[in-house]
């Protein structure tokens, strides 16, 4: 009986929204003159209004209690129904017994009130953010997004079940909403269990038992009309519940084949195939040098000079002379603007000096540099020794020595030096950076000359 | 006779009376201000299939990618026919003490093979294995000199594909498709990247072993991508590009000028019907014109020391792949995106001495082993391999079974193909050195860890060129065409 009177709110909440709005507009319509209505009929309106407002807090009450709902999420309704309700009832006393100017004011905050009262309880059947179906469907992902390589030595709740729980169960079983008094958002949530005080865990547990339901059935989880688990999940889930529903043992642990390892495998391969997943970038510097001056960047590429942002939107930007016929010292100062910007600078087979070299030198963000066959000597090259970033350095064919690069050993970033073709004999820098001088050989064998 | 004229001639006055009406004037003069302003509010009838940003005039112009790569470049090394795994680095014990017997049943129910018939006999690896390097990848005897660049390399074990004739899996691994249409993996990078060297194309396409591929030119074609964007294919004897040279009497000058008369008309054809095949035309031009300048320049390793010579094993002149190899490094080093190489006759069926695992596969290795280790070097020497991505692989594996082409036991042990489980590698480019992923069965069959599809691969060189490959789009025909299409998967394990 309960229920029955709990689910009439969903009939009865929809006769004060209309009526009690009905009453503001006819109110404020009396007010502005544009129609004449009697005292009287107003006091109908809010009459009805103010009791079906009353009936639809009282079956509202009892939907709140047979249903699912926590206290927290219904409490702001449930007020906000009763000032309703008692804004109503008011506003009714006001029009019948007295005649004051305000109550047009008093409509208006029964509107509101209305208004607000629709929306949270709106939200509560349809979910938060249903009235804007762009950042609900951001926010609704229910596809689970896993960060894991190594499946054997994966942990099986963190990184295998866990992300299919998030996707597909704690977006109503978790911090924002918490049905049936369940959350599941942590292991000990997840054995604390919920309103119906039923174990979650093993094989004859809620979880599984709720997941097999029919569909049809109203305790089938996820519930009907959202999204359900794929069958790789749910055959996931069941394994893992089956074998002890461990929260702490990786996956070569617990009961896992081959073959069950390629299902997990899938299982990731799918979701992943449906989920945006984080590009891998080459390494930029961390601070943002700001906008790049635009007018300076036209010019130099109208000097032939390739000169790209490292990636759209990067203020960073990558600079190639490859098309470039004469490097002299006025094209080079066209770099001025941009120095900070430059990452990455390719100057191969250019006729670049140590006088260019000072330019460089003020590129504080740069990562990789190409000075191969240039005409650059161990006096250019001790200028780069405080670029914080430089990681790559390419002084292939020309007459840079071990003298010129050892003053480089102090870069923290720096791995390798390129130094084939030059002067250099060492084979690293203290620092221990190493230094490829090529010249590299493979012995001739019989075999690459006779064919059988 | 008389009658008829006048009647004519009175028809025709009237005629012209009416068509020069104030009221005819009006009614015309209506339709046309309507049609005037239909076409502005039409802007998309134009031609289907291209994006405004593209309508440049010069579509190959550098382009920066979605994020900062770590490759420039890439040299992608197919070797045709599909080489066979087992015999280069799949190195299986189990499949070795199965040798000769009898394939049992549960392999081969619900299997269709290209031409395996009836029951086959197991057939274990045709070469010794060490492991090696550093890292202690299995590498067999028919590959010597790779063995010293092994940790180089990230091997990808557990490839798998879904076509078993070479064109459809060629085309499937060059284009994400098995059906012709789609633009290939160069087309793409080209796309999105244009071409640093304006002096030469951003994707060369070089092929040797004296065959093209099985699928045609379709594996560097541009698909539904303007045709601007196809490879280019270079020959390593001869003439680099056929039919490049002007002819004889007709100095750089003249073409100069009738190259640009040509694009002068072929850009008012453009402003008129906006078709971006007119845009390749006029590109194609100018690039052809730049390219009799820089190609034979490029494409000429007998200036090249002695030393890269003896690295490399070339000889110039000649066709070979070791030649195109050493160009495969001058072009990247000269800018060039993406260079495709295709060397083809490793289809190791055993149906005669050339195609038998004994003989003619180890034939091909001697071709090719030289080159592929001395372009890593080289490559590496040169500072080059940070940033080009170098991939080596067939376009499917081969069966652990041997071949017994209807249902015959063969002379020669040769291998069917076998789309299941295959080995690739990637090297340089932001790609980890000495690493493994993915594994096979006991036998080789099927991958029990870390199976990787074309997809992933193509997600994963797209991600080192600096392309989320799922923003990575086409339009075309109503729809945004992706390469990887619904899947794909980056490799994230093998990228530094």
């Amino acid at each position: 009986m309960i229920d029955f009177l709990g689910r009439t709110h969903l009939l009865l909440l929809h006769l004060p929204i209309g009526i009690l709005l009905l009453g503001f507009t006819i109110e404020w319509a009396r007010h502005f003159k544009w129609i004449t209505i009697s005292k009287s009929a107003l006091s109908l309106a809010y009459f009805i209004g103010a009791l079906s407002a009353i009936f639809a807090c009282l079956s509202g009450y009892f939907l709140s209690e047979g249903y699912n709902y926590t206290d927290e999420e219904t409490y702001n309704h449930f007020w906000a129904g009763i000032v309703t309700a008692v804004l109503a009832t008011s506003i009714f006393m006001v029009n019948v017994w007295t005649q004051s100017p305000y109550q047009k004011w008093l409509a208006l905050g029964l509107a509101i009130s209305v208004a607000v009262t629709g929306h949270l309880g709106g939200s509560l059947t349809h979910g938060e953010g249903f009235l804007n179906p762009a950042t609900m469907a951001e926010e609704k992902s229910s596809t689970p997004v896993f960060d894991v390589e190594d499946i054997p030595n994966a942990q099986v709740f963190d990184d295998i079940i866990f992300p299919v729980l998030d996707a597909k169960c704690i977006s109503c079983h978790g911090p924002n909403k918490i049905k049936g008094k369940l959350r599941m958002d942590s292991p000990d949530f997840i054995l604390a269990g919920g309103k119906s005080g039923d174990d979650l865990m093993g094989q004859n547990g809620a979880i599984q038992t709720r997941i097999d339901l029919p569909i049809s059935n109203d305790k089938h989880m996820p519930p009907k009309n959202k999204t359900q688990l794929t069958e790789d999940e749910n055959i996931i889930i069941s394994w893992w519940l089956a074998n002890g529903g461990s929260f702490d043992s990786k996956v070569n642990e617990i009961n896992a084949s081959p073959d069950f390892i390629m299902q997990i495998e899938k299982m990731i391969r799918t979701s992943s195939a449906q989920s945006h997943e984080a590009n891998i970038a080459a390494f930029l510097p961390e601070e943002d040098p700001g906008p790049i001056d635009e007018e300076a960047l036209i010019k130099i590429k109208a000097s032939n000079i390739v000169a790209l942002p490292a990636g759209e939107e990067s203020n960073f930007v990558e600079l190639n002379f490859v098309n470039v016929e004469n490097l002299d010292a006025e094209l080079f100062s066209q770099l001025d603007p941009i120095l900070n910007h430059i990452t990455r600078l390719q100057l191969s087979d250019q006729d670049v000096t140590d006088e260019h070299m000072k330019s460089i030198s003020r590129m504080k963000n740069l990562v990789k540099l190409y000075l191969d066959n240039t005409k650059i000597t161990d006096q250019g090259i001790s200028l780069l020794k405080d670029i914080p970033y430089l990681n790559y350095l390419n002084v292939n064919g020309t007459q840079v020595s071990d003298a010129g690069i050892s003053s480089l050993s102090s870069l923290p970033q720096l791995k390798k030096v390129y130094g084939f073709h030059t002067g250099i004999t060492l084979d690293s820098l203290s620092s221990g950076i190493e230094i490829i001088k090529g010249n590299f050989v493979l012995e001739p064998l019989p075999s690459d000359t006779i064919r059988l | 006779m008389k009658y008829n004229i006048e009647k004519l001639w009175r028809e025709h006055s009237l005629k012209n009376a009416e068509l020069n009406s104030r009221r005819v004037f009006l009614k015309n003069a209506g339709i046309s201000l309507g049609a005037l302003a239909l076409g502005s509010f039409l802007p998309g009838c134009k031609t289907p299939g291209m994006q405004e940003k593209a309508l440049d005039l010069n579509p190959l112009m550098p382009k920066s990618p979605h994020f900062a790569a770590k490759a420039k470049s890439v040299i992608y090394i197919h070797m045709a026919g599909a080489p066979s795994q087992f015999e280069l680095f799949d190195f299986k014990p189990e499949l070795n003490k199965l040798n000769g017997m009898d394939c049992p049943p549960s392999l081969l129910a619900g299997k269709k093979f290209a031409f395996i018939r009836g029951i086959p006999k197991m057939l274990g690896n045709q070469a010794q294995f060490e492991q090696v390097g550093d890292s202690g990848a299995w590498v067999s005897e028919n590959l010597p000199h790779f063995k010293k660049v092994v940790d180089e390399v990230s091997f990808l074990r557990g490839i798998h594909t879904d076509q078993f004739n070479h064109a459809p899996a060629q085309i499937m691994m060059h284009s994400g498709s098995a059906i012709i249409g789609r633009p290939s993996l160069g087309s793409w990078a080209t796309y999105g990247l244009g071409s640093e060297n304006q002096n030469l194309p951003g994707f060369v396409v070089l092929t040797s072993g004296g065959v093209n591929p099985d699928a045609g030119k379709q594996v560097w074609g541009s698909g539904f991508l303007p045709s601007v964007y196809q490879g280019v294919q270079c020959r390593s004897s001869g003439d680099p590009v056929l039919f490049l040279n002007n002819p004889e009497n007709t100095t750089r000058d003249i073409r100069k000028l009738s190259i640009n008369a040509i694009n002068d008309v072929n850009k008012l054809t453009y402003d008129e019907f906006k078709d971006p095949e007119t845009v390749s035309r006029i590109s194609q031009y100018e690039m052809a014109f730049r390219m009799q300048m820089s190609v034979p320049e490029v494409m000429d390793i007998s200036s090249e020391p002695e030393s890269i010579h003896k690295l490399y094993g070339t000889e110039p002149g000649k066709e070979s792949f070791a030649n195109n190899a050493l160009l495969a490094r001058k072009l990247v080093e000269k800018g060039v995106r993406f260079v495709q190489l295709f060397d083809w006759g490793w289809d190791a069926h055993g149906v005669s001495r050339d195609t038998s695992l004994g003989i003619g596969l180890k034939n091909k290795c001697r071709e090719t082993d030289k080159p592929v280790a001395a372009l890593l070097l080289d490559l590496k020497q040169r500072g080059l391999l940070d940033e080009t991505l170098v991939i080596w692989g067939g376009e499917f594996g081969r069966t652990p079974m041997q071949e017994n082409r209807n249902g015959v036991s063969q002379v020669y042990a040769g291998r069917d193909h076998h789309p299941n489980a295959f080995t690739m590698w990637m090297a340089g480019g932001g790609i980890k050195q000495g690493e493994s992923h993915g594994e096979t069965d006991e036998i080789g069959y099927e991958p029990t860890r870390d199976k990787k599809s074309i997809h992933d691969i193509h997600a994963t060189i797209l991600n080192q060129l600096g392309f989320d490959h799922e923003q990575f789009t086409h339009e075309f025909q109503g729809r945004r065409f992706r390469l990887t299409d619904v899947e794909g998967r980056v490799i994230k394990s093998i990228i530094t």
